[in-house]
């Protein structure tokens, strides 16, 4: 249980319990014997002309405050004992101590409602992590509040209970307001402790729960910078495995085809050689052969060096690209700007492809279809990312069709997480920006 | 969970035995309590002070089987209040109960009588209108009613028949003003044997109270908030009393003096007339002359009324019977039967008009030849100024009557009634501030 140093929260409400039962039973007996001793010395009609109102039975409410105390004891023994943790048994406790302590307030004509304060206590400990402990709060105050008599008096006719002091001989007047003020301060007392041991034991809970947090969160960060590594790791292996594949099938065709072809072609000018000057057809026909023969070599040799990456392979990227455009210049006749303020263009193996076939695959479509004159090529380096523009001045068109070179160019784009748009304005736009991976880029 | 049954099986125990020890407690038949006390509210002597309860009861138990009405007999006037009072600290209350005067407000103020606005409204049997107004509003305070009246008690004025023959002086007639009754006390105190002093005396007893209201002044407002003396009728009728008073050589009349029959007129109540009028109290007083009454005499401003004193009725708010209580109520007042028995057997009169007008009424008072007839009563009842039954009210009058007995004929009486009107207000005030 909760405690502040020695003081544990039980003996707090245990005391309290005492005090307020006392008050109760001995505000309702003092007044059955005051009530009695005036009509036994036959001063009744005294009394009664300077009485505000008038208890009723005054035995019958000393009975009842009997009972009622023994029902509070009961109440707080069936919650404190832990038989029971359904709340529902919890909560009705309660309401019967509320519904006791209101009748007992009302029967004692409001001379005394720190049995509230009682049942208040209680149920703010044991409410105290229920959504529900907001209308407590309310119910008490605005109860506690309207069953203070002297508010209640400004209202309604209730007696006060210097009325039955004031009968007693004036020795002891004196200690009995005394017991009196006493029981109604020390509830309160008693009640204002109840809260102070609360409010610690919930800083306390605060402070722990905050410390928690700040452990997850340390935890959380740390998890979720591993799962970012995870992730690239991944990535990096894919990348590595397609590469690898292409590689393997290039060698694989060199080495099969490429090899039989070679051999072939050694055969042929064996052949060749061996058919001597004798038959000039056969060896017109041999010669032919050989010709096919090694265009064929050459044919799977560029179709290995297409599947390997190729012009970055053997140039730089910047000079791949300044070597595509004056052949494209030369072949077209049209007119390229190539705009590159970055002399190091030097990034991952599949990085630079995607580029060079974006800006390819660009300069093909605006020649092929936009019939342009001149083409601007832009490709600046931000940080972080790499920002390809390329503008042709062609007939452009109307609706985007996204044929198998433009579907190429987005998925190439796709795979390194970088953005494409295509725009017809005057003439065709493409736009891509390309994310670079960090740390990679080198001189 | 053994324990925890042992627990319920505890709780369910204590609950049934509190259950039972109530169900034994609770009342087994209808018993409505009555409170009354013995004897005569107006300080008469009566015979058989039970007789006309008696015989309500017996007919409301008549009425309404299975319902019994109890009382405590023996319960004498003086100490009726404390015992009241007790039993409202005992918390046994009566069901229905005869209020005093002295009690009324402070046991409106106590919230121990039940409202009986509500009763009147509904009870579509009951007519408040069947009773003298005046009377029926006794039992009215701070605009609510309280109470209904069970006995009317008019005050009357006592003439000694033999004297004024003997001094062949006329009964002044019913309609008499206060001139009339000035000359005639003159004639009455003038010194036939020429020794200075007046053999004969004019009037015993006659209050400024009565003076006032023959002259319609109002003394105190019904809720005793209020007093109003400061005004040229008040001061009027407090001159014809220092008037009538200086004609007896300023004396001081004794009983004596009025009982051998020296005095020709004094203040009567209807209770003292009747009872002194009839057998066996007849032969107890007042058997050396003749003698009537009639009634006060009228100020300039107002009329032959005096003030109507009244027994009411109440029930208490506490009791749980109250619809069977307001029911015994009207049998005791609202009744005309039960009345007219009161009226018969009693030395009282009746609350309701009917009851006063009726024809077997009107044969009360012929039986001796008397010179009040039925009607003179009812004129009384009907135009009379109800005693007022605030709490403080006998205090006031007394601190009015030790200042107003001081003034003499020459004195400044407005000034006098000023000062009086400043200290009564104060006084009302510090009475008021103690409910």
């Amino acid at each position: 249980m909760k405690s502040i140093g020695n003081l544990k929260i039980n003996t707090v409400l245990e005391t309290m319990l005492v005090i307020s039962l006392a008050a109760i039973i001995l505000i309702s007996g003092f007044i059955w014997i005051v009530t009695q001793s005036v009509v036994s010395i036959h001063e009744a009609k005294l009394f009664l002309s300077n009485a505000v109102n008038v208890p009723g039975n005054t035995l019958h409410i000393f009975i009842f405050t009997v009972i009622s105390s023994i029902c509070f004891i009961l109440t707080f023994c069936i919650r404190n004992s832990n038989i029971t943790n359904d709340t529902r048994i919890i909560f009705a406790t309660f309401a019967l101590e509320f519904v006791l302590g209101l009748i007992c307030i009302i029967l004692l004509n409001f001379n005394y409602n720190g049995i509230l304060l009682w049942t208040f206590a209680n149920a703010l400990i044991y409410m105290k992590r229920n959504k529900y402990m907001p209308i407590v709060v309310v119910i008490a105050m605005i109860s506690y509040l309207l069953t203070t008599h002297e508010l209640v008096k400004l209202f309604i006719n209730v007696f006060d209970i210097s009325s039955y002091i004031e009968v007693c001989s004036q020795s002891i007047q004196t200690l009995i307001y005394f017991i009196y003020n006493a029981l109604n301060l020390m509830t309160v007392v008693c009640f204002i402790l109840c809260c102070i041991i609360i409010i610690v034991s919930k800083e306390e809970i605060i402070e722990k729960n905050l410390e928690l947090n700040k452990r997850l969160e340390i935890a959380n960060t740390d998890l979720q910078r591993t799962n970012e590594e995870l992730e690239k790791s991944l990535m990096d292996n894919a990348r590595l495995a397609e590469i690898r594949e292409r590689n393997r099938i290039a060698r694989e065709i060199h080495d099969t085809l490429g090899h039989t072809l070679t051999g072939l072609a050694a055969g042929i000018d064996a052949c060749i050689a061996l058919a001597g000057d004798d038959k000039p057809a056969l060896r017109n026909q041999l010669d032919l052969l050989s010709k096919v023969s090694r265009n064929g070599i050459k044919d799977i040799r560029m179709s290995v060096s297409s599947l390997r990456p190729d012009a970055p392979e053997r140039l730089n990227l910047k000079n791949a690209i300044e070597e595509l455009v004056e052949n494209t210049k030369r072949v077209a006749g049209v007119n390229i700007n190539l705009d590159c303020d970055t002399i190091n263009l030097k990034f991952d193996e599949d990085e630079e492809m995607a580029i060079y076939r974006i800006v390819q695959e660009s300069l093909t479509n605006a020649i092929r279809h936009g019939k342009a004159k001149n083409i601007d090529v832009s490709i600046k380096k931000n940080y972080g990312s790499i920002n390809l523009l390329i503008c042709d001045d062609g007939i452009g068109c109307e609706k985007i069709e996204a044929g198998f070179g433009l579907r190429h160019i987005r998925e190439r784009v796709n795979m390194l997480k970088g953005q494409v748009n295509f725009g017809s304005d005057e003439g065709f736009k493409v736009e891509a920006m390309i994310p670079i991976r960090w740390g990679e880029e080198y001189d | 969970m053994r324990k925890n049954r042992k627990v319920f099986l505890t709780a369910i125990l204590f609950i049934a035995v509190i259950g039972i020890f109530f169900y034994i407690c609770r009342p087994k038949d209808t018993v409505i309590e009555f409170a009354m006390f013995n004897g005569s509210n107006w300080d008469v002597a009566v015979q058989e002070s039970y007789s006309v309860i008696d015989k309500a009861i017996e007919k409301f138990e008549k009425e309404h089987k299975g319902v019994k009405i109890k009382y405590s007999g023996g319960i004498q006037k003086e100490d009726y209040s404390e015992w009241m009072s007790e039993r409202i600290l005992k918390d046994k209350m009566p069901d229905i109960f005869m209020v005093l005067d002295e009690d009324f407000e402070n046991y409106i103020n106590l919230g121990l009588i039940e409202n009986l606005d509500r009763y009147v409204m509904e009870d579509r049997s009951f007519d408040i209108n069947k009773y003298y107004t005046e009377i029926a509003n006794s039992g009215v305070f701070s605009g609510h009613r309280y109470a209904l009246p069970y006995e009317a008690m008019p005050t009357l004025m006592f003439v000694n028949r033999t004297l004024l023959e003997k001094l062949h002086v006329d009964i002044p007639s019913n309609d008499y003003t206060f001139d009339d009754f000035y000359r005639i006390c003159r004639m009455i105190t003038l010194d036939r044997d020429l020794d200075g002093s007046p053999d004969y005396f004019g009037i015993y007893k006659y209050d400024w109270i009565n003076a006032a209201l023959s002259n319609d002044v109002e003394i105190f407002s019904k809720d005793g908030k209020k007093s109003y003396f400061n005004q040229d009728k008040f001061a009027e009728s407090i001159r014809f009393v220092k008037s009538l008073e200086s004609l007896n050589g300023n004396k001081n009349i004794t009983k004596e003096q009025f009982d051998s029959g020296k005095v020709a007129f004094s203040q009567m109540s209807l209770a003292e007339y009747r009872t002194y009028k009839s057998y066996p109290y007849k032969i107890k007083k007042y058997t050396g002359f003749a003698w009537d009454c009639i009634p006060m005499p009228a100020g300039n401003s107002g009329n032959n009324v005096s003030m109507i004193d009244s027994l009411d009725i109440a029930i208490s708010s506490r009791s749980n019977k109250k619809k069977l209580a307001w029911e015994f109520l009207k049998t005791l007042t609202y009744d005309t039967e039960i009345q007219q028995t009161l009226y018969n057997e009693m030395p009282v009169a009746s609350v309701l008009k009917e009851v006063m007008e009726s024809k077997e009424s009107e044969n009360i008072f012929k039986e001796d030849e008397d010179i009040i007839d039925s009607k003179l009563i009812c004129h009384i009842l009907e135009n009379g100024i109800a005693k007022p039954k605030f709490s403080g009210y006998e205090g006031a009058i007394s601190l009015v009557d030790s200042k107003i007995s001081k003034l003499n004929l020459g004195d400044d009486i407005e000034n006098a009634l000023r000062i009086l009107q400043r200290q009564m207000s104060k006084y009302l005030i510090q009475e008021r501030g103690k409910t």
